[in-house]
């Protein structure tokens, strides 16, 4: 469908600097989720490019036309951007049909109840036969359904959506986050999704920015933010990290957990380094040993505290000789009690950033 | 392509319009001043020392004292009775329960003193009042006790403590800013009244200002007395409003919260609880509304002309008020939209000054009004004009709350999705924004009317010569006391046209736009 090109874009709310020289490439056809803390300028980006609110420098072009520029503004009405809010912002006054019929043409409203396309609509989100009610008959996950709709219908560009299942409970946003993103892949919509959920944000995209203190902090496909990510602190906004110091040489690094191999892009590194290990990288083993291939057997420690989570439980484990602690993910159950003598092992390799860059 | 459009920009036009109607709204306050600064300064002293303001300030505070107390009693209680007991009819209880206050104060003490004539003077202010004040209390503690933590209530039982104890020691104690804020109510509705208490013959600062006007002709005595009166009343009304924002913080607690389980009454307290309503309900609307009814029927024999001045007076009852409402309903829309929209400390500000209204009563309204045209603006005086810009100037405070919930349903983000859809600002505004506001608009515009269709006081000083209105001719056959028969109909007029609306209204609003409590709202304020 359509692409977004964000340049330098600049916006302050009095004294506070909400976006800072901000770039943005959105591809067309791609589900980009912007993560953020709330604050991170991520909902202020959306309202940017929605054109509810203009930059304060920057160009905005959607499919290479420029929409917002010092000297150049296309309202909101003109860019054919779908928007879907936190609350849905249904029209209270309007039933759910009109709600979805809202923007189509006059001509459409006007012939017999908008001919099909409501219905099309209704039937795209699983809710066909609930067009005579009105927005406050609806239960909060149809509402949200109801506001894709609307959004929708009057075939957009683009698709913008502001945290959209936020205001829900876990087990029906986690089904209706499926919904709309089988929905929005099927007919291809360029879609920028904004929240603060990092399991959301990897789970539904084609890229992810990490936006923090109104810049993109890396921009990627979500597996290379996860495994890749460009500095201890995006690791560590991005799921459990374990980050310690090492002494790097000849592509592989010396830690409290031993020595460790480092992956291919990172063989380079010499000297003081922090180096990352995910918690489901290390594995409990009952004593130390060293063992062939890429599995490197490290320090023994005690068990210091469990956490169990029915499909896995992390235990923390404190080194013997330090009061270093690390993250352990084990699958199931750990049949451990406080206290054990156990050891860790490494699996895969592990990343490294030169010592100093962290954030 | 325009530039400049989504650029936030300060609301100018907004701020102005609003600085400006609140600037008109609080003229009165200044021209009174201006008033007793003109009549000098030794006068107004000379006035105020006078032991006859000292009596006047005795009775003002001996009848605040003691109405207060009963009708913080009976409106507690009642409200304690049909919110958290199992009293058979609680929910027609609660409606009755609310109507005596709607109805116009002169009306209730006239039924009372057309036929008592023991009913005057202090003790029968004192009943009058009582009977028809309690609901000022009534309400906000029923309000209280509907969304009062039960878990309190249910932790006290468990502690050993009596259904008694636990009303006293944990409902009462968590509604007392209500409790007080009700209370300050109830002053600020005394201060204000005039015809009651000329019915009753006891003697107010109202009274006494009115007399000073009409009788004795000295605008300048007036206007030193409405100094001390609207002291009073500004004083009461902050209290007022510094027990509201309390009576919100007591309120903890989830929004959605469980239903409280009504305590089951035995038998002997069923009968007593029972009887105590009915008894109260008989009294405060029961028998005024027997008592016109009455006279209706017996002023059939004495053959004074009703029917046509009845229609006139309607008439313009009926154009004067729509047209105060739709005044004052045009005002409060751009005050209550920059409050909503533009949510800056300056801008609330502005908003609640407004409310500073709710302490000039209407017989320091009418008395500036009078001695502006009089003195700046003579083609204005005793026009249409003058009345209708009174009426909205005194009610605006009520327009401004019956909007308030619609004005922020009517919200920003809702416009900014209309534009998404394609849809230009003059097309939302259309059919986004006006939809929206149209249930707030239209309560603000009925409450209005309502009020200024049954307001009596600052109509007799205001009103244009050679026409009368429903109020003034009523006024005018009761005061002569002899022609009961006559002022029937005007009575029974201005029930149906206060107490009967008020409450069809507020039921409509509730069933109609279920998300939007603009009726209740505005009914509360009403009261």
């Amino acid at each position: 469908m359509s692409t977004i090109t964000c340049r330098q874009i600049t916006k302050s709310f009095g004294d506070t600097r909400v976006l800072d020289d901000l770039d943005l490439d959105v591809p067309d056809g791609a589900v980009v989720t912007l993560l953020g803390e709330s604050g991170s300028g991520k909902t202020t980006l959306l309202r940017l490019i929605a054109g509810f609110e203009r930059p304060d420098t920057g160009t905005i072009a959607i499919d290479g036309e420029v929409v917002d520029a010092p000297q150049r503004f296309v309202p909101p009405e003109r860019r054919r951007v779908g928007f879907v809010a936190q609350e849905g912002n249904l029209f209270p006054h309007l039933t759910v049909a009109r709600n979805i019929a809202f923007g189509l043409p006059r001509a459409d409203r006007a012939s017999g109840r908008n001919s099909g396309r409501v219905d099309e609509m209704l039937q795209l989100v699983g809710l066909d036969g609930l067009g005579k009610r009105y927005p406050h008959e609806l239960s909060g996950g149809q509402q949200q359904r109801i506001a894709l709709a609307r959004a929708l219908a009057p075939r957009p560009r683009l698709v913008l959506l502001d945290e959209p299942f936020s205001s829900l409970d876990a087990g029906l946003r986690a089904s209706l986050r499926r919904d709309v993103m089988e929905i929005l892949r099927a007919r291809r919509a360029t879609t920028v999704f904004v929240t603060h959920d990092q399991s959301e944000a990897l789970s539904v995209a084609d890229l992810v920015g990490l936006i923090d203190h109104g810049r993109i902090r890396q921009f990627a496909a979500p597996d290379a933010l996860y495994d890749r990510p460009r500095d201890p602190a995006v690791a560590q906004f991005l799921g459990e990290a374990n980050i310690m110091p090492g002494a790097a040489a000849d592509g592989d690094v010396d830690t409290v957990l031993g020595r460790l191999h480092l992956s291919d892009e990172d063989r380079a590194q010499r000297g003081p380094v922090a180096v990352l290990v995910r918690p489901e990288q290390l594995r409990i083993v009952a004593e130390a040993a060293t063992d062939g291939g890429r599995t490197f057997v490290g320090t023994s420690g005690t068990v210091a505290h469990r956490e169990y989570y029915g499909h896995d439980s992390v235990v923390l484990v404190r080194l013997d000789g330090s009061d270093v602690t690390m993250r352990v993910r084990c699958p199931g159950a750990a049949r451990l009690a406080l206290g054990d003598r156990v050891a860790l092992a490494v699996d895969g390799d592990v990343i490294a950033w030169p010592a100093g860059e962290a954030g | 392509m325009t530039v400049a459009a989504g650029r936030r920009r300060f609301p100018w036009v907004l701020t102005a319009s609003s600085i400006a109607i609140v600037a008109a709204l609080l003229a009165p306050l200044v021209l009174v001043v201006v008033q007793a600064a003109q009549s000098g300064w030794s006068n107004v002293w000379e006035v105020l020392d006078r032991s006859y303001v000292a009596t006047l300030l005795w009775n003002t505070v001996r009848l605040a004292a003691v109405v207060t107390l009963l009708a913080a009693i009976i409106g507690t209680g009642a409200a304690w009775l049909t919110e958290r007991t199992a009293l058979p009819g609680r929910r027609l209880w609660a409606v009755l329960l609310i109507i005596p206050v709607v109805i116009p104060d002169f009306v209730l003490s006239w039924s009372w003193s057309s036929v008592f004539d023991a009913v005057h003077g202090f003790n029968g202010a004192v009943l009058v009042m009582t009977l028809h004040l309690y609901p000022l209390i009534y309400l906000p503690m029923a309000g209280a006790f509907r969304s009062a933590d039960p878990g309190q209530e249910e932790a006290a039982r468990g502690l050993g403590l009596s259904l008694w104890r636990v009303w006293w020691r944990i409902s009462v104690r968590q509604a007392r800013a209500t409790l007080l804020g009700g209370c300050l109510l109830v002053c600020l509705a005394l201060l204000s009244y005039y015809g009651a208490f000329e019915n009753l013959r006891y003697q107010t600062f109202t009274t006494a200002i009115f007399g000073e006007l009409q009788t004795q002709f000295s605008p300048g005595v007036a206007s030193s007395m409405s100094l001390v009166l609207v002291a009073i009343s500004l004083f009461v009304l902050g209290g007022e409003a510094v027990f509201r924002e309390r009576g919100r913080v007591d309120r903890t607690g989830p929004l959605a919260q469980r239903a409280l389980m009504p305590i089951p009454l035995s038998g002997f307290r069923k009968a007593l609880a029972l009887a105590g309503i009915v008894a109260l309900v008989a009294l405060a609307l029961g028998f005024p509304i027997g008592i016109v009814g009455y006279w209706m029927v017996v002023g059939q024999s004495s053959g004074l002309p009703a029917a046509v001045s009845l229609g006139s007076a309607v008439g313009y009852t009926v154009a004067y008020s729509a047209l105060a409402a739709a005044l004052a309903t045009a005002l409060a829309l751009p005050v209550a939209m920059l409050a909503a929209r533009h949510r800056r400390r300056w801008a609330a500000a502005l908003e609640r000054s407004t409310f500073v209204v709710q302490a000039i009563p209407g017989v320091v309204v009418g008395l500036a009004l009078v001695f502006l045209t009089s003195r700046y603006l003579f083609s204005l005086y005793q026009s249409p004009e003058l009345l209708v810009a009174a009426y909205a100037l005194m009610f605006f405070p009520l327009a401004l709350v019956a909007m308030t919930a619609s004005v922020l349903r009517a919200s920003p983000r809702l416009e900014e999705i209309g534009r998404s859809l394609g849809k230009g600002p003059v097309a939302v505004r259309l059919r986004v924004t006006l939809p929206l506001l149209g249930p707030g608009l239209a309560a603000a515009f009925c409450f209005v009317f309502l009020s200024a269709a049954t307001e009596l006081t600052a109509t007799l000083l205001l009103v244009p010569t050679g026409v009368q209105t429903l109020a003034t001719q009523f006024w005018a056959y009761a005061e002569e006391g002899v022609s009961f028969g006559a002022a029937a109909p005007y009575a029974a007029t201005m029930i149906a046209l206060s107490a009967v609306p008020a409450y069809l209204l507020s039921r409509w609003y509730d069933h109609r736009f279920r998300g939007d409590p603009s009726g209740r709202s505005a009914l509360e304020a009403l009261t």
